[in-house]
């Protein structure tokens, strides 16, 4: 069941965007103008590999999903580190979550408004859907993932 | 023929003929069977090309000959001393000689501020990854912790790196308008970058440092879009930098 999907202009921006920094660090690269910051945000780089990979997955195969369930356990776009260097995409039973809120994303930086839903585990903690990248608006994912967790608990 | 009109050889008026001329030149101004002299002697330099303000101030040089100005090397051609050489490139590199000024303390002041941020940025990055790689949660304290450190870093330095750009370019001759407007937009630009960066690449610090580097990798030097900003402003055409 698909909650939500990808914005499509803000798909397309990501990947192009993704596409403008490779192709910005191959140039530096080749360029011979490399200098200590290039050398540490270069093992970034398989990051966005990795993440506009999924992303092109999604539109071309997916139809643009970024936030389902399948057997009980959500998978959904992040906003975070990746769990692992197979996909960019989180996946969680539904029955590890205790609720969900709304809230700006925790960037790690000063952009501080960018909107997004939190997922907060029972263990502790909580997750981070970026909302902003998707085409339904916040409010109504957020009542389906409600829907979908009281249906699951 | 292509327009080759303005070689123009300085001969002393007497000289309709020079003895000991290497093979294929010719007095009448035929030098390999190119007429370099169709222009006559008062026409203004011209390249090849057409195009009159590629030359040389001093003159046209070919294959290190000096062709077009007073006191060519004909007489060295003459009298067997001439040796090819390099075309004068002093001119062109005249910005690069000379750098131990002022403004290239400024300059690296802000090189040094800029670095400073980024560094910050993919090192708190790699710590935070090697934190989630040792199996501590995204909402472990350490990452808060690095991710608030990080906050605080990117906007002072950003504009710092700014404000030492600004005195950068008034000491290396801009006017002082337009080193302040085209860095401010640099620096808000620079800004605009890393939160591009942060939005489309959502891992957190990470994707705004790349933004940020590849912006201020990209843009132009501030001075020159100052200087763009405000002569296009202006009544009359924008003046060529005088001072780069």
């Amino acid at each position: 069941m698909v909650l939500a999907r990808f914005s499509f202009p803000w798909a397309l921006i990501s990947l192009a965007g993704i596409f403008f920094v490779l192709y910005a660090f191959g140039k530096i690269y080749f360029s011979h103008a490399t200098d200590i910051v290039f050398w540490i945000l270069v093992p970034f780089l398989p990051f966005l590999i990795l993440y506009g990979w999924d992303i092109f997955r999604a539109l071309v195969f997916h139809g643009g999903r970024a936030v389902w369930i399948v057997d009980g356990i959500l998978i959904f776009l992040p906003y975070g580190w990746p769990k692992s260097l197979n996909t960019f995409f989180y996946s969680i039973p539904l029955n590890a979550l205790d609720r969900f809120s709304t809230g700006s994303m925790e960037t790690g930086s000063f952009v501080t408004w960018l909107p997004g839903i939190r997922l907060h585990l029972k263990s502790g903690g909580y997750l981070q859907i970026p909302s902003y990248l998707l085409e339904e608006p916040r409010d109504v994912i957020l009542a389906r993932l409600n829907q979908a967790l009281a249906e699951n608990r | 023929m292509p327009a080759f009109r303005s070689f123009s050889l300085p001969l002393s008026p007497g000289a309709q003929t020079v003895p000991d001329m290497p093979a294929g030149f010719h007095p009448d101004g035929l030098l390999s069977g190119l007429n370099f002299c169709e222009g006559g002697a008062d026409s203004p330099p011209v390249a090849p090309s057409g195009q009159s303000d590629n030359l040389h101030p001093e003159g046209l040089l070919l294959g290190g000959l000096n062709l077009g100005g007073a006191g060519a090397d004909i007489d060295a051609w003459a009298n067997g001393a001439h040796t090819p050489g390099f075309p004068d490139l002093s001119g062109a590199m005249r910005g690069t000689l000379n750098n131990s000024g002022p403004e290239d303390r400024a300059r690296g002041i802000g090189e040094a501020l800029e670095g400073t941020k980024l560094a910050a940025e993919g090192t708190h990055g790699l710590g935070a990854l090697t934190v989630l790689g040792a199996g501590a949660g995204r909402a472990a304290p350490i990452i808060e912790g690095l991710e608030g450190v990080n906050r605080g870093f990117v906007i002072p330095l950003t504009i710092g790196k700014g404000i030492a750009d600004t005195f950068s370019d008034v000491h290396g001759g801009a006017p002082l308008g337009e080193a302040i407007v085209g860095n401010g937009l640099r620096s808000g630009l620079v800004l605009g970058g890393a939160a591009l960066g942060q939005a489309i690449i959502p891992v957190p610090i990470v994707g705004g440092a790349i933004g940020g580097y590849v912006a201020d990798q990209y843009l132009p030097r501030g001075s020159m879009m100052g200087h763009g900003i405000i002569q296009g402003m202006i009544d009359y055409p924008p003046q060529p930098l005088d001072y780069l």
